[in-house]
């Protein structure tokens, strides 16, 4: 498996969840939608996609909770069962192959910033988006904004 | 006395529904590390709010209790479905007051923050609202609240 050399660790509050990031993330969502505002209880998500077979966990057992989705097709959001923060999450579009990580969860988050914010249609009004990284007011192509190297690992995890 | 303010807001799944009825005393916009780990996300936004101001619509949140840097611990009530937080009690001042995730709103724009603090170790492709106090960590409530937030917090600490 090709990879960066990229390595992050993160968890939960209590310490019983620990995981590690093998690999850079494929693409990075700032999402503005209202679901995600109500899941993190902040103005945004951050979510890094990446490879589920590319975050290691490093101790404890990750509880799945499903929740309903705006897709109507579901979601699960994985948390340590002692106390409940969310480390990531699975879509259904996507399945279990592809994680979706809480980016606040890892001990170095400022190490990821998102690549594109989306839905800032929902947007809190006070929040300024940066200037520098695309935005779109709902969901995008991956075509067309994600780097090929990310496209061919999207691809791949299709197969 | 305040002017008049409601806002409901609850869980991803639905079980647990409540409504706010009255303005928040302070609005914090908390980027320390802990915040950024609770939501995921880049910060935390806590509405503070005499408990007793929050009226349960439906459900009833679970308490978890997680550790915190000042070491009191705080108590985060939880849908005890979906798991999706609602509001949290710290250690530090009870549990009458609540601090609510401004994004669990229905209307989550109905509230913006009324300061940034823990800026220290805000996420750099973040940046401030002109407009705002911030703060590298903490800071003192009697410079900044509003005289009416003192006088409720006050009561509700008498």
């Amino acid at each position: 498996m090709a990879t960066t050399g990229f390595v992050a660790e993160g968890g939960c509050t209590c310490g019983t969840v620990r995981y590690r990031l093998d690999d850079d993330p494929i693409f990075v969502h700032g999402c503005h939608c209202t679901w995600c505002q109500r899941q993190s209880g902040s103005a945004f998500a951050v979510n890094a996609m990446i490879e589920t077979d590319r975050v290691t966990v490093l101790s404890g057992k990750l509880e799945e909770v499903p929740i309903p989705s705006p897709s109507g097709r579901g979601q699960s959001i994985l948390r340590c069962p002692s106390c409940r923060i969310a480390v990531w999450s699975h879509y259904a579009g996507n399945g279990q192959k592809l994680a979706f990580v809480h980016v606040g969860t890892l001990d170095d988050a400022g190490r990821i910033a998102p690549d594109i914010h989306i839905y800032t249609n929902t947007k809190m009004p006070w929040f300024t988006l940066p200037a520098d990284k695309p935005a779109v007011p709902g969901y995008y192509r991956a075509s067309e904004v994600m780097p090929l190297a990310s496209l061919a690992r999207m691809a791949a995890l299709g197969d | 006395m305040s002017e008049t303010f409601s806002a409901e807001g609850g869980c991803s799944c639905g079980q647990v529904r409540y409504r706010v009825t009255e303005r928040p005393l302070f609005v914090n916009c908390c980027h320390c590390t802990w915040c950024q780990r609770q939501s995921g996300s880049a910060f935390a936004i806590n509405a503070m709010i005499e408990s007793d101001r929050i009226k349960l619509l439906a459900g009833t949140p679970e308490g978890i209790e997680v550790p915190t840097p000042s070491g009191k611990g705080q108590t985060i009530m939880r849908c005890p479905n979906c798991k999706i937080a609602v509001w949290g009690h710290y250690g530090g001042a009870g549990d009458d007051l609540a601090f609510l995730r401004v994004g669990s709103l229905d209307d989550a724009t109905a509230l913006e923050p009324d300061v940034h603090i823990y800026t220290s170790t805000k996420q750099p492709w973040v940046s401030l609202p002109e407009g705002k106090p911030s703060f590298p960590e903490y800071y003192s409530a009697k410079e900044i609240w509003p005289p009416e937030s003192l006088e409720r917090m006050a009561a509700l600490m008498s």
